[in-house]
This record gives C-alpha cells, sequence and structure tokens, in this order.
C-alpha cells in the first residue's frame, strides 16, 4: 500500500463494522450507530479509507431536490486489508489467551 | 455527511451529528491548507525552502506589540481620562465607562488599523486582528465566568 494508515482502535472498529457485511453500502450514521463512533471521529477515518482506496464511495439520490446520500463500501483491498488485520487481532489475542492459561 | 441528519430520529442527536461533521470538514480543510501550503514552500528539488517566513513572522510580532501598546495606552490612560476631566462628577455609578477603554476603544482603534494596513502591511494587520480576537475572547471568557 502506497500510503500509511494509523490504525487506531476507532478505525479498526470501523473496519470491523464493514468486516459483517463486506459487499454491502453503508451509510455513516449506521456505521456509527454499529461502532458507537460520533460523527467527527468516523468521518475523518472514512475519509482516510476512501483516500486509501480501501473504501469506495458512492452517492445515493433518495428524492429528487434532496441532496445525496453518500454511502461506502469495501473495495477488494480494503477487504483484504481488513481481514488481514481481523485474523492477526484473532491470532494475537488467542496467543495471549493461551500464554494466560500457561502462566 | 450533513445529508446523515435527515434520517436521525432525535433532534439532539441529529445537532451532535451536525457538530462533529462540522468539525470534522474544518479540520480536514485546515490540513488540506497547511498540506499545501507547505507544498508550495517545497523548491524544485523537493527541498524545504520557507518564503519570507521571518518577514511575516515579523510583521505579525510587531501588529501584537502595536496592539499591546494601544491597549496598555488606552486602560492606563483613557481610564482616567473621565474622572480628571469631569472631577465634580460621580462617574463611579456608570458602569458601563469602564468598558470603553478595556474593550470598545481598543478594538475600534484595532479594527480601523487592520483595514487601513491591510492592503499594504497585510501580516502587521493580522497580528492587530489576532490581538483584537484575543482580547474580546478574554473579555468573553471573564464575563461569562465572573458575572
Amino acid at each position: 500500500m502506497a500510503l500509511r494508515l494509523r490504525l487506531s482502535p476507532q478505525t479498526l472498529q470501523v473496519l470491523d463494522a464493514f468486516l459483517e457485511a463486506p459487499r454491502d453500502w453503508k451509510y455513516g450514521y449506521d456505521i456509527s450507530r454499529n461502532t458507537g463512533l460520533k460523527s467527527g471521529t468516523l468521518y475523518p477515518i472514512l475519509m482516510r479509507l476512501a483516500d486509501r482506496k480501501l473504501l469506495e464511495t458512492s452517492w445515493e439520490t433518495v428524492e429528487p431536490g434532496k441532496p445525496p446520500r453518500h454511502l461506502y463500501r469495501l473495495t477488494p483491498d480494503g477487504l483484504r486489508f481488513a481481514r488481514e488485520h481481523f485474523t492477526q487481532r484473532l491470532s494475537g489475542s488467542r496467543v495471549l489467551a493461551l500464554r494466560g492459561v500457561k502462566s | 455527511m450533513l445529508r446523515e441528519i435527515d434520517f436521525i430520529e432525535s433532534d439532539w442527536v441529529s445537532l451532535w451529528w451536525a457538530l462533529g461533521g462540522t468539525t470534522a470538514i474544518l479540520r480536514h480543510s485546515i490540513v488540506n491548507t497547511i498540506n499545501s501550503w507547505a507544498m508550495r514552500q517545497l523548491d524544485h528539488r523537493g527541498e524545504w525552502t520557507p518564503k519570507g517566513v521571518g518577514k511575516k513572522a515579523a510583521g505579525l510580532a510587531s501588529g501584537i506589540v502595536i496592539s499591546v501598546g494601544v491597549l496598555a495606552f488606552s486602560v492606563l490612560g483613557l481610564a482616567r481620562l473621565p474622572r480628571a476631566l469631569f472631577p465634580a462628577r460621580n462617574l463611579s455609578q456608570l458602569s458601563w465607562l469602564g468598558w470603553l477603554p478595556v474593550l470598545v476603544i481598543p478594538e475600534t482603534v484595532f479594527a480601523i488599523a487592520a483595514v487601513a494596513l491591510w492592503s499594504k502591511r497585510r501580516n502587521v494587520a493580522r497580528g492587530i486582528l489576532l490581538s483584537g480576537i484575543a482580547l474580546a475572547v478574554h473579555v468573553i471568557v471573564h464575563v461569562t465566568t465572573h458575572g
């Protein structure tokens, strides 16, 4: 990946929210409700992920005369990236759990 | 992001959503402005060559110094003037009179000076404006905390 991405716990939360249904388009407010993140935290993350081509964006026109609504979805690169990090965290937590059992 | 407000049930949640969204937009545009400014400071070899940063800083600093001077003169000098001019009158009853030398006169001078200097000495004008804003914020904080 060309651009470096800071993987904060909030960014991982957003990626996890997308992983629940990776092929579906999601609204910002729905992601906010799923993750509990406020708009001031969520949108910079979504913008960063979109800048790095991990998310694709689209505009949904609900009614004529009203401004369109923004939609987000993982790109194939984004899906790979999110899965890799999810697996890494999962294996990391298993290692920690095993160490806990042994000690 | 602000389009989402139409789909949020509660007014308060919508308000917080809008505030958060506005903050995110503001932060994003500030970062972009700083980045584009920094890119303009790079020469054709990609090396950092700040153009006139020292001159700008000096202009800004002189604007702040001028403002502090005006404020000090106004507070220390003009505050005593009404009592010196009208010693017989009981001016302490006029509470608004106290705001004249500490806020109204300096802010008026700052605004006039900033407008007058904007085209020729923009950085000095910016320094004066900055001081004016700092004074106004200070007064607002003082009034809200002390009543």
